[in-house]
């Protein structure tokens, strides 16, 4: 037990003498957290905004107008950068730039199949200001309420847009639906309306006057555009357990993946000491192998440990939560262990130094990919996810993800139990490796 | 000449000692194109030969309320794709829709109301019901609306006995349901003359498989060729440096010939990587391979001339270890390779040029989603072998001070 | 004809921080062998890195063949073969593969190399293993090679750094042997240690370095006779009181210089006959008893002790 001490104090002396490798290994899990907060703007989900967009308005008439103070106005002032532009070509020239996001084209017909039945002028004054439905239409829709129910296919608003913006477009794409949605909804459903009144014997239909003076009415009271005169559902998100957040997710599984790294390369010291002979010495030396292999991976785990500490007290000042505290320095233990157990069994059967860190590199990219350190781990197959509990990366999301939700550590004991009995076949295999290389 | 490819030479030379290294030289980049493969099947419609397959999600929603905005809510979900489940009840520990008892009747009469949707914990559809909850309460909201809108004219005028409103409200409403089936107006996107790319079916963090793929070129690629930053490490270590830099050779041809090497090496995995992927896991890469070479070319040299500088920097084995994995992984996140960088600020994206990784991603992405041509590359190379120029140049001058 | 010429040379690494060589000047003729001897840190390897172009000077010049190690560089390391102190050779890779890099990075190629390659693996015995990793090597055999790279091209100068440190006496032998076979084939050579002996076996004249200075140049017999007839008188005492002995001698008649190191006192004294019963009286006086006497003639070690006070193997 005392040689272990001194072989593990021996090498945690020798890890901390290299100033210059310290920085780096403390240095990059701070501007690691530092990316992760820039691109998340440190909210929980990536809150997309001030998406640049151009509007092309080739419709003469009024309903046009009123699709595109819409998606000028201040309630998508966050959300939208829009710019009305006239020249067709020049802007679809900026979207394949990948300048823009999208350019939104309004076709020459959107108001005529906006409201079919009739060309006749319709004038709408201001954004929220009552539209007037002539006559005819209302005569028409009064007649046959259903009607409208053309076998014609829709006409397009196009968005055409950049495949680098693609969650931009997306979003393009649903504030227009939207507003095409209300836009058409008001119509349909006031002329609904005026036909059913007449159905009902409260009009005539035969009286111009009174049936524009009706649609008037009707039509005040609700407001075109962006806007919603008085939005009475709402809708509330309640989570009973911590909500699902990108920010905490990214910050523990890019600690994870970096300590892998750290964990995988550390064990290269083995083979770099038995270059340089000193291991040779320890070897006859009346030391068991295991005391051996276990002193010198000791001066890895402590870095190990110290660079996620810095990675969760960093992400945390961020805004990222990991869970309990006990439970969180726990399991960090625990994945640390677990991640120079890999360290060791690959230093263990590696012939020389660079095959070492070609393997470490290699498996630490390959469990990554296949633990959700890339690809959001809950849309990963069933058997990836399986498989990949081989591994110390899938360990470590799947406790983290449990520990951000609310769990306790007495929750995840059994997890941690599993994480441990793979550590203890780690080290094994490499105690096994290392007995046939070295002896 | 002869010195330079003797250096190159010595570099493979010691990379492959031995059989077993050159397989692992081989191997590894399949293995980890097979995991990525792996990964990106499982999130959907990468394979080329399957059609995108459409997540379906469901939600259990639980309701006391008889009026018919329920059944109209449940009816605009179906249409976003969305299985609805009506459950007897639901416990707090349960993921669900709650709607309040009276929803129906409050809402005509003009009182507020409040869905709940309940989330215990990571679920991962949870914005993609969100984002489909969205529009179909914006769809009762304005339903809602008018048929007030109308009920209140109907009392205005007094056509209505008041047995008689219930059928009104029911039919109006009936209108316009069917009517938002049948837009005559509709949104659809147009990514571009031959591009083919899915539209993402989450508004938030959507990870699609073109920059999935990309990203995990760009993390392979830099990690192995930063790699480079160990080459004047190790030899300082064996002595041999001295001795290299007593020849009769200039350190010009010293540094260039373990550049080369290292970018031939690098090259190789990268090929494999590429067509590997494609042949055996049909991983797609665009439709111009030639294109996809150039980039790959410039990205590598930009790559081994940023390695090459580091190995000028860096002083021992450890310093290199840690140098090489922050960095390649610094670059990797920040450049976009691991979520896409439209989410982030503009400033960000502003700044972030100045690594190569961002060019590299872009140029990627629009190779596989625009399936662009070389030319339609051209800047990014360039801006690519720009700072290959730059690294370059800076790691050999300091390299001729090197002790 | 000096083939190389030392002029004023200095090395200061800090500003402000001690000379490493201070104001260093010497010759080496064609096809001499020249040594510089010195303890550990008189700063030989200094000079040769200097030489060989692997340092620059703070002050003064260095030529090699007429070309100045500052401003021609590569016309210099076209002239010199190196033999560092440390092995430095490619582990991983067999001793021809070794040769061959290395040849090729002298600028040898095609036949010649091959050429090349054989012979030194002949010279050092090496043919039969030229095909196996240096790491199964023993270290006699790595030194060979490390030799043997050195010669490479059989350049007009060879810069031997302390070759013989730490091996085996065969090993030694061989090395030795080898740099008077090459000199012997018109080399000239240029070797440092701080063995006395070898200096002594191999060296047309031999420049000795203390603290960064030359503070003596010539040949073997040039070089004794500064200490003149002296002997070297050196007692070995059975308990410690050495220094105490080499006090009460310091001022005793026919005695130039006393020291005391490791339990040995060594006298530098004119005639070892007629100190001997000085000493051993003044030893009885202090109680001390001598175990063993050794006188020996006037060599490098007196030389050293002379003009430092200090013993060379300190």
């Amino acid at each position: 037990m005392r040689k272990l001490r001194v072989l593990a104090l021996k090498e945690v002396r020798l890890a901390f003498r290299d100033v210059g490798a310290i920085l780096t290994m403390l240095a990059t899990p701070l501007a690691l957290t530092l990316a992760i907060a820039a691109a998340f703007g440190g909210g929980g989900s990536a809150p997309i905004a001030d998406i640049p967009v151009l509007v092309l308005n080739q419709d003469a008439g009024e309903m046009s107008s009123t699709l595109v103070e819409a998606l000028l106005s201040d309630q998508l002032a966050d959300l939208l950068e829009p710019e009305v532009v006239t020249d067709e070509a020049a802007a679809r020239a900026r979207v394949e730039a990948d300048q823009v996001a999208a350019l939104v084209v309004i076709p020459p017909d959107f108001s005529a199949r906006l409201l079919p039945m009739g060309g006749t002028e319709l004038r709408v004054e201001s954004e929220g200001a009552p539209f007037q439905l002539t006559a005819a239409q209302m005569q028409a829709w009064a007649s046959n309420p259903q009607d409208g129910d053309t076998e014609e296919s829709p006409a397009v608003v196009e968005i055409y847009a950049s495949p680098q913006w693609r969650i931009s477009a997306a979003v393009v794409k649903a504030v227009v639906a939207e507003v095409l949605e209300r836009m058409h909804l008001v119509v349909r459903g006031v002329g609904s309306t005026v036909g059913r009144l007449i159905l009902a014997g409260g009009m005539d239909i035969t009286n111009q006057e009174q049936l524009l003076q009706v649609g008037q009415s009707i039509g005040e009271q609700l407001v075109l555009g962006a806007g919603n005169g008085e939005a009475l559902l709402r809708l509330e998100v309640v989570s009973t357990r911590r909500a699902f957040s990108w920010l905490d997710y990214s910050a523990a599984s890019m600690a994870i993946l970096f300590l892998m790294f750290s964990a995988t390369s550390g064990g290269r010291t083995l083979l770099i000491e038995r270059e340089g002979g000193t291991l040779p010495r320890l070897l006859v030396s009346p030391t068991p192998a295991v005391t051996i292999l276990v002193g010198k991976m000791a001066g890895v785990a402590l870095t190990g440990i110290l660079q996620v500490m810095i990675l969760w007290g960093a992400s945390s000042l961020i805004g990222a939560y990991w869970g309990e505290p006990l439970a969180v320095v726990v399991t960090i233990v625990a994945l640390v262990l677990a991640a120079t157990g890999v360290g060791a069994l690959i230093a263990a059967w590696a012939k020389s130094p660079q095959q070492a860190g070609a393997i470490g590199t290699a498996v630490t990219l390959v469990a990554a990919a296949l633990s959700g350190s890339f690809f959001p781990r809950m849309n990963l197959p069933v058997w990836v996810r399986q498989v990949s509990l081989l591994t110390p990366n899938a360990w470590g999301i799947e406790l983290f993800a449990d520990l951000q939700a609310g769990d306790a550590l007495v929750n995840v004991l059994p997890m941690l139990g599993g994480l441990l009995l793979l550590t203890v076949a780690y080290y094994v295999v490499a105690l096994i490796g290392f007995r046939r290389q070295f002896e | 000449m002869r010195r330079l490819l003797a250096c190159v030479r010595i570099e493979f030379l010691r990379e492959f000692t031995s059989p077993m290294s050159a397989v692992f030289f081989l191997i590894l980049p399949l293995v980890f194109t097979a995991a990525v493969s792996a990964g990106l099947r499982g999130m959907g419609g990468s394979d080329s030969q399957e059609p995108p397959r459409e997540v379906e999600i469901s939600l259990p929603i639980w309701s006391e309320d008889s009026g018919p905005l329920t059944q109209a809510l449940v009816d605009t979900l179906e249409t976003a794709h969305v299985t609805v489940e009506r459950v007897e009840a639901l416990s707090k520990e349960q993921f669900g829709l709650i709607v309040p008892g009276a929803m129906s009747a409050e809402l005509l009469a003009g009182s507020p109301v409040t869905l709940t949707l309940q989330v215990p914990g990571a679920v991962s559809s949870v914005d993609v019901v969100r984002e489909a909850l969205r529009p179909a309460t914006e769809r009762l909201n304005t339903a809602v609306q008018v048929v007030r809108g109308g009920l209140q004219q109907a009392r205005e005028m007094q056509v209505l006995a008041p047995e008689d409103e219930q059928a009104f409200v029911d039919g109006l409403l009936d209108d316009i349901m069917k009517a938002a089936q049948h837009p005559p107006v509709v949104p659809q996107v147009n990514w571009g003359e031959g591009v083919e790319v899915e539209e993402p079916t989450s508004l938030t963090m959507a990870t699609n498989t073109e920059q999935a793929s990309a990203g995990q070129l760009v993390t392979w690629v830099q990690i192995t060729l930063l790699g480079a930053a160990e080459v004047l490490v190790g030899e300082r270590l064996l002595g041999t440096l001295r001795r290299l830099f007593v020849m009769p050779t200039a350190r010009v041809s010293i540094l260039s010939g373990k550049l080369v090497a290292r970018l031939l090496l690098g090259l190789t995995q990268m090929a494999i990587l590429l067509v590997g992927g494609a042949l055996l896991f049909g991983v797609e890469w665009g439709s111009d391979p030639l294109a996809v070479a150039v980039v790959s070319l410039a990205f590598a040299l930009a790559t081994v001339g940023l390695g090459i500088l580091l190995a000028t920097i860096v002083r021992t084995r450890g310093q290199a270890q840690s140098a090489v994995v922050g960095v390649s992984m610094a670059m990797a996140a920040l450049g976009g390779a691991w979520y896409p960088i439209e989410i982030t600020p503009p400033v960000y994206r502003q700044v972030v040029q100045v690594l190569p990784s961002t060019w590299a991603m872009r140029a990627y992405t629009d190779l596989l989603a625009r399936g662009a041509d070389v030319m339609g590359v051209l800047p990014e190379v360039g801006v690519l072998l720009l700072f290959a120029a730059v690294f370059t140049a800076v790691g050999l001058i300091r390299f001729q001070r090197y002790r | 004809m000096s083939f190389v010429k030392v002029r004023g040379l200095g090395k200061q690494y800090a500003p402000d921080g001690p000379k490493a060589v201070d104001d260093l000047s010497f010759d080496i003729r064609e096809g001499e062998i020249f040594s510089l001897l010195g303890p550990n840190g008189a700063g030989k390897t200094t000079t040769i890195s200097i030489i060989s172009t692997l340092l620059p000077p703070t002050a003064g010049e260095a030529f090699v063949g007429g070309h100045s190690v500052q401003r021609e560089p590569m016309a210099v390391r076209r002239l010199i073969g190196v033999v560092p102190q440390e092995l430095a050779l490619y582990n991983d890779l067999s001793a021809r593969e070794n040769l061959r890099f290395w040849g090729e990075m002298r600028g040898l190629g095609g036949e010649q190399l091959k050429r090349e390659i054989e012979e030194k693996l002949a010279l050092t015995d090496l043919t039969e293993r030229a095909k196996d990793r240096v790491s199964t090597f023993s270290g006699g055999m790595k030194r060979r090679l490390n030799l043997a790279i050195g010669l490479l091209g059989n350049p007009a100068l060879v810069i031997l750094d302390e070759p013989t440190v730490a091996i085996d006496p065969q090993s030694r032998r061989y090395i030795l042997d080898w740099v008077k076979g090459m000199n012997a084939k018109g080399t000239t050579v240029l070797y440092t240690t701080h063995y006395m002996e070898e200096a002594q076996e191999l060296s047309h004249r031999i420049g000795i370095m203390d603290h960064g200075k030359l503070i003596a140049l010539g040949t073997l017999a040039e070089l004794t006779q500064l200490v003149g007839e002296h002997e070297t008188l050196i007692l070995r005492l059975q308990e410690e009181g050495g220094e105490a002995l080499a006090a009460a001698l310091g001022d005793a008649r026919g005695v130039t210089q006393a020291s005391s190191t490791d339990g040995e006192v060594v006298l530098n004294v004119a005639s070892a006959e007629e100190v001997l019963p000085i000493a051993l009286r003044r030893a009885t006086d202090l109680g001390l008893t001598i175990r063993t006497v050794e006188i020996r003639e006037p060599n490098l070690e007196t030389v050293f002790l002379h003009l430092t006070g200090r013993a060379l193997r300190d």
